[in-house]
């Protein structure tokens, strides 16, 4: 029984080895049946950001970064001559100080995309509605282009381009618009102090008297979900938010929380842009907070009060503190600029 | 080719020789346990955004996230000994996925209890322990109050003066976990191999503290005396359910 049960074993095992040996091989010359291989490139984060999750079909290479990043700043994806650098500026996190746009940044972890989560799971998702609905794309003016052919050619092995391409280039470039070096990363990585004023803001901002961590997660500064944080007392138009989605009453008011950093450059702020500086933004939290039935429970204080109830100070030092998550290096990064 | 055959023959009787010796005393066989965790108010299913229930105090509320860990569970037999499982398991009761999970070479047989922590202890109830998973890191316990893990996040509305007003019951840090236990005899003795351990939200309302929403207090972070009524109310929130 047991010698039986071995061989049976060993042979699965050696039929195994066989089988995957072969299959190497004909990978290899797939491989040098191709031109050069595309360069791998990864993207190294702290481990107080959540763990990165990229496709298997999308898979990150120097190359297909640079495409996409090409398409970012080319006008000839649109049809009235704008690019997408044309609302989302890099000297503002990639948002746009008229417009109130959603900055780029760290959207790598993200899974909901749009104020109201009108686009979900991976980033190629939201950058085929981008490039599809929003900027209807007019594939023919790439496929006849003189240098794109060759560069999606390179990048996807494909000689007729197509939106999902496009998609997928643009995803690949967003995903390196990575900010992870402002002064609070720095302080987490003991290489800076915070001041008094900053430090108090952070104790605010992460304890129950602030409690901003809930939704504004540290490491992201946003927690992938969807919230009615009292900024209205009576729903109409836009601002229903999730509920144009979902027409579910529960969801009336509620939006994608935002990211945090580099807030001090995203104003205006809110989903509708009606706050233009953060003292107005910490100023809602602490006094304004109106009550609807799907207003955040985490809204509601200790003691049944709405609103935080800081004082100048302590509304001063909150400011203080969310501008600590302005990070220069990410706005000045050469490798996002216009190539 | 061959020598490699002999090579795999030999390295395989060595382990499987080795295997045996382990295994000397065979029985009882070791399975693969399911654990269901299922979610109830007072014999009602949670749903959702509703506000529909009423606890012990009378509060008329409803719940919007229920999110929690559990570890440390304990399958005690009379006979067998004890069975314990190292795994950390959390659980968003929103999400049917995280509400069950397996518990590996459990020795069948007859059981007589269960225990387990809602939470974390304190040795592994450490900041970015976990692996950083969303998850996790959404359940992150500030470091200024103590560092770790939200052990218990219960959230909803309920209603305070007839008008809809918050609630956040949240438990963290290690002088609040809850250890929990329920007495109640099963049988692991037939594929599949299955229990369903039920929590009823109601239990972390009463026995032995009625707490009451309007009364006690809406939002328990920071505030000892709200998170011990919670913590001292957890013992019982599970029972064991027949499939
Ligand atoms: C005309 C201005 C404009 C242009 C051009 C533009 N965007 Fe946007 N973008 C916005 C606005 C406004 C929002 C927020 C809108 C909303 O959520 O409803 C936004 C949001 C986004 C988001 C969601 C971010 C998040 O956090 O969920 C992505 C992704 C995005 N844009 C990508 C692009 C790409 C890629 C292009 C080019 C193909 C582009 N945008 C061009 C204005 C623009
Ligand atoms: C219940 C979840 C939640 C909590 C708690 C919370 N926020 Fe927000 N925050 C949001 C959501 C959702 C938005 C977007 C709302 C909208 O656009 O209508 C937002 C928007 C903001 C914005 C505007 C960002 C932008 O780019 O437009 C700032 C700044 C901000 N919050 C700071 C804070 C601070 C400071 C605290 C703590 C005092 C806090 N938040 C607590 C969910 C939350």
């Amino acid at each position: 029984m047991k010698t039986k049960f071995v061989l049976f074993f060993s042979l699965i095992i050696i039929t195994t080895a066989i089988l995957y040996s072969c299959k190497k091989e004909n990978l290899e010359e797939g491989m040098t049946a191709s031109e050069t291989p595309l360069t791998p490139y990864t993207i190294s984060s702290p481990n107080y950001m959540p763990q990165l999750h990229i496709p298997a079909d999308n898979p990150l290479t120097v190359e297909g970064i640079e495409l996409g990043r090409k398409l970012y700043y080319d006008t000839i994806l649109s049809n009235s001559g704008i690019s997408c650098s044309s609302c989302h500026f890099q000297s503002y996190a990639f948002s746009n100080p008229t417009v109130n746009s959603l900055p780029h940044m760290n959207l790598a972890w993200n899974n909901k995309f749009l104020w109201i989560g009108s686009e979900e799971g991976v980033l190629e998702n939201a950058m085929i509605f981008e490039v599809e609905d929003f900027f209807q794309t007019d594939i023919s003016k790439l496929n006849n282009h003189n240098s794109y052919p060759g560069l999606f050619k390179r990048v996807f092995q494909t000689t007729n381009i197509t939106a999902h391409h496009v998609a997928y280039a643009l995803a690949q470039f967003v995903r390196t618009q990575v900010s992870i070096n402002s002064k609070f990363d720095q302080y987490l990585r003991y290489e800076t102090m915070l001041t008094p004023s900053e430090m108090n803001g952070f104790v605010i901002y992460n304890s129950e008297r602030g409690d901003c961590f809930h939704c504004h997660t540290l490491g992201l500064f946003n927690d992938n979900n969807f919230h009615n944080i009292g900024i209205d007392s009576i729903f109409a138009g836009q601002n229903k938010g999730r509920y144009n989605i979902t027409l579910d009453s529960t969801d009336l008011g509620k939006f994608k929380t935002p990211s945090l950093r580099n807030v001090e450059l995203t104003a205006p702020y809110m989903h509708d842009g009606r706050f233009s500086t953060l003292e107005q933004v910490v100023e809602h939290y602490n006094s304004q907070v109106k009550i609807t039935p799907s207003l955040d429970p985490i809204l509601t204080k200790p003691n049944h009060q709405f609103g935080l109830q800081l004082n100048n100070q302590e509304k001063a030092d909150l400011v203080a503190f969310l501008k600590t998550l302005t990070d220069t290096s990410f706005i000045t990064n050469q490798a996002l600029s216009n190539p | 080719m061959r020598l490699l055959f002999y090579a795999f023959l030999v390295a395989l009787v060595i382990t499987l020789l080795g295997a045996c010796n382990k295994n000397d005393n065979f029985f009882p066989e070791k399975i693969k346990l399911t654990v269901k965790l299922n979610h109830v108010i007072d014999g009602n299913p949670l749903v959702f955004d509703t506000l529909v229930f009423f606890n012990e105090a009378g509060n008329n509320y409803e719940i919007t996230r229920l999110e929690y860990y559990i570890s440390n569970i304990k399958l005690h037999s009379d006979f067998l000994g004890d069975y314990e499982s190292n795994d950390i398991i959390y659980v968003d009761a929103a999400n049917p996925e995280s509400c069950s999970f397996t518990l590996n070479n459990v020795p069948s047989g007859k059981y007589n209890s269960i225990s387990y922590t809602i939470g974390i202890d304190s040795i592994r109830n450490v900041s970015y322990y976990l692996p950083n998973t969303n998850e996790n890191i959404g359940m992150a316990w500030p470091d200024g109050m103590g560092g770790g893990y939200h052990f218990l996040k219960l959230e909803g509305h309920y209603l305070y003066n007839t008008v809809s007003t918050g609630f956040a019951i949240h438990l963290g840090s290690n002088p609040f976990q809850v250890n929990g236990s329920f007495n109640q005899e099963f049988m692991l003795g037939y594929n599949p191999y299955q229990i369903k351990m039920e929590m009823n939200v109601n239990e972390w309302f009463k026995n032995p503290i009625t707490y009451n929403l309007q009364t006690d207090g809406n939002y328990t972070m920071g505030s000892a005396l709200l998170m011990n009524k919670i913590r001292v109310n957890g013992h019982d929130v599970f029972t064991l359910k027949n499939n």
